[in-house]
């Protein structure tokens, strides 16, 4: 069986099986094991309120993931690229960079209010500083002997753009939109703790305060694997074919 | 259509690395004139500011005294520019082909022209090959396929055979030569080779070292076919070395 072969299938088995263990040493009630967990997935599927939190947050977490790569790619290409504008802003983004996302939420509520403006700009600007840091980086790296290349060969904008930039600013790309994708997942479901009544954040404080564990691990089991199918879905065949021309 | 070349540089200064504002002077007075149609190398010992003079010519260096003309007073953007750079610079991330086409303008990249080439440089096999995957002499073919089939209507070369094994040289040499008979571009091919160009050139330009300067001007004016290589050898003893050695004290 080629199944059996799979270090994959083992691993997860085995960590099953440390679930159960702590469900015997914890009790059932702070620590629900795998099946009844399953069961409250399977029961808050079917009865639609599941999907309609994970839809409001998987909305929130696409804004702000879109704006903020936009964002980021502008600020870090032009701070890659212009030496004296990125001594002078430098310190501005070490700053942002270090603000905790905690500060920058409450302050986007208390400055625009409780509304979904608010929440989105909040993880947006926790991640732009992010994603500007590792642009100027691969701005930083372009080289300049395909930049005179397309110079002498007469490129133009879009050609160059499309055929030498954006080739060169890839890996980071793909290397920012990684780590984007976790941070701001996280970080969406604090502003909906703080501020909204909808998403998962919400659901998660009210679980917290009925101590409905089981359900707790559900929603967290759920976006876990929303996450995963994003990774093999989108992420990796993105990663492949940007591959395809190395030895 | 070919194009003829004058070139004026009285002055060009590098920033000396290390020390502030200091500034290294590479060349210094020197002017030449290409015609239409003719083959020129360029020699003198490395680091002598050769690759500087192309990139000035190209327009990627724009910062010298002195000025660029083309026949008729043309813009530089009214010529076709070919430069084959020292290294292929053919990027990574496109195949051999697509290489080829991303140079030529879109409106006069012709399928034929290049299939040929590819066929003449040995590279026929390798259209939808990514770079990574050639040798060093199959990735110099292609970025010579790449300047040829834009037509240039000046071709600036930077020792482009250096680094590859005697055969393949004397290939691509040849190739270089039926190229240019057929479509008769105006070269400028900058070599510390004099063997070889005195094998190629209408004319060769002797420059001599920091900051450089025109040292000497060879006419070489035997038909091609006729020289071989004991003429060769015989010709660089006879017009070329007596120079070398003043190239080398200058």
């Amino acid at each position: 069986m080629k199944l059996l072969r799979q270090p994959t299938l083992w691993s997860m088995l085995l960590f099953l099986l440390f679930w159960q263990l702590g469900t015997l040493a914890l009790g059932a009630m702070r620590l629900p094991g795998p099946v009844m967990v399953m069961r409250t997935l399977v029961d808050a599927t079917a009865s639609g309120e599941l999907l309609y939190h994970l839809g409001i947050t998987l909305a929130r977490v696409g804004a702000a993931f879109v704006l903020a790569m936009l964002l980021g790619s502008a600020i870090g290409i032009l701070l890659g690229r212009r030496k004296r504008v990125d001594r002078f802003f430098n310190s501005w983004l070490i700053t942002l960079l270090n603000i905790p996302a905690l500060v920058i939420i409450i302050l986007s509520y208390v400055w625009f209010g409780l509304v979904e403006a608010a929440a989105i700009a909040a993880v947006v600007v926790n991640k732009v500083p992010n994603v500007a840091v590792i642009m100027r980086e691969g701005a930083r790296a372009m080289n300049r002997d395909y930049t005179e290349l397309a110079q002498v060969y007469r490129f133009g904008y879009w050609k160059t753009l499309r055929h030498v930039t954006l080739p060169q600013l890839y890996p980071y790309l793909m290397a920012s939109a990684r780590t984007g994708l976790s941070l701001i997942w996280k970080i969406v479901l604090v502003v909906e703790l703080l501020g909204r009544s909808n998403g998962m954040g919400f659901q998660l404080h009210l679980f917290f305060q009925l101590f409905d564990v089981a359900s707790i691990l559900a929603y967290t089991l759920a976006f876990v694997l929303v996450i995963q199918a994003i990774e093999l879905a989108v992420l990796r065949p993105l990663d492949s074919a940007a591959r395809r021309w190395r030895r | 259509m070919s194009a003829a070349l004058h070139v004026e540089v009285n002055e060009k200064r590098f920033a000396e690395s290390g020390s502030d504002g200091a500034h290294k002077q590479v060349i210094a007075d020197l002017a030449f004139g290409v015609a239409a149609g003719e083959f020129v190398c360029i020699c003198g010992p490395s680091g002598c500011g050769k690759t500087t003079l192309l990139n000035i010519v190209a327009g990627l260096d724009a910062d010298f005294r002195g000025e660029v003309r083309f026949s008729d007073d043309q813009a530089r953007e009214a010529v076709e520019l070919g430069y084959v750079f020292q290294n292929p610079r053919l990027l990574p991330w496109r195949t051999v082909e697509e290489n080829v086409r991303l140079a030529s303008p879109a409106d006069s990249y012709d399928p034929a022209l290049v299939g040929e080439l590819m066929k003449v440089a040995g590279l026929a096999g390798e259209r939808h090959s990514y770079p990574e995957k050639l040798s060093v002499g199959m990735s110099r073919r292609a970025a010579l396929v790449r300047a040829f089939a834009m037509r240039p209507g000046v071709l600036l070369m930077d020792e482009p055979f250096v680094s590859l094994d005697a055969p393949t040289a004397t290939r691509l040499r040849r190739l270089l030569l039926d190229i240019w008979a057929q479509r008769r571009t105006t070269v400028l091919f900058v070599t510390h080779d004099t063997h070889e160009a005195v094998e190629l050139a209408d004319r060769i330009l002797l420059l001599s070292g920091s900051p450089t300067r025109l040292f000497h001007e060879i006419p070489v004016t035997l038909p091609r076919a006729e020289r071989d290589g004991v003429w060769i050898e015989r010709f660089r003893r006879e017009h070329l070395l007596q120079h070398l050695d003043g190239v080398a004290q200058s």
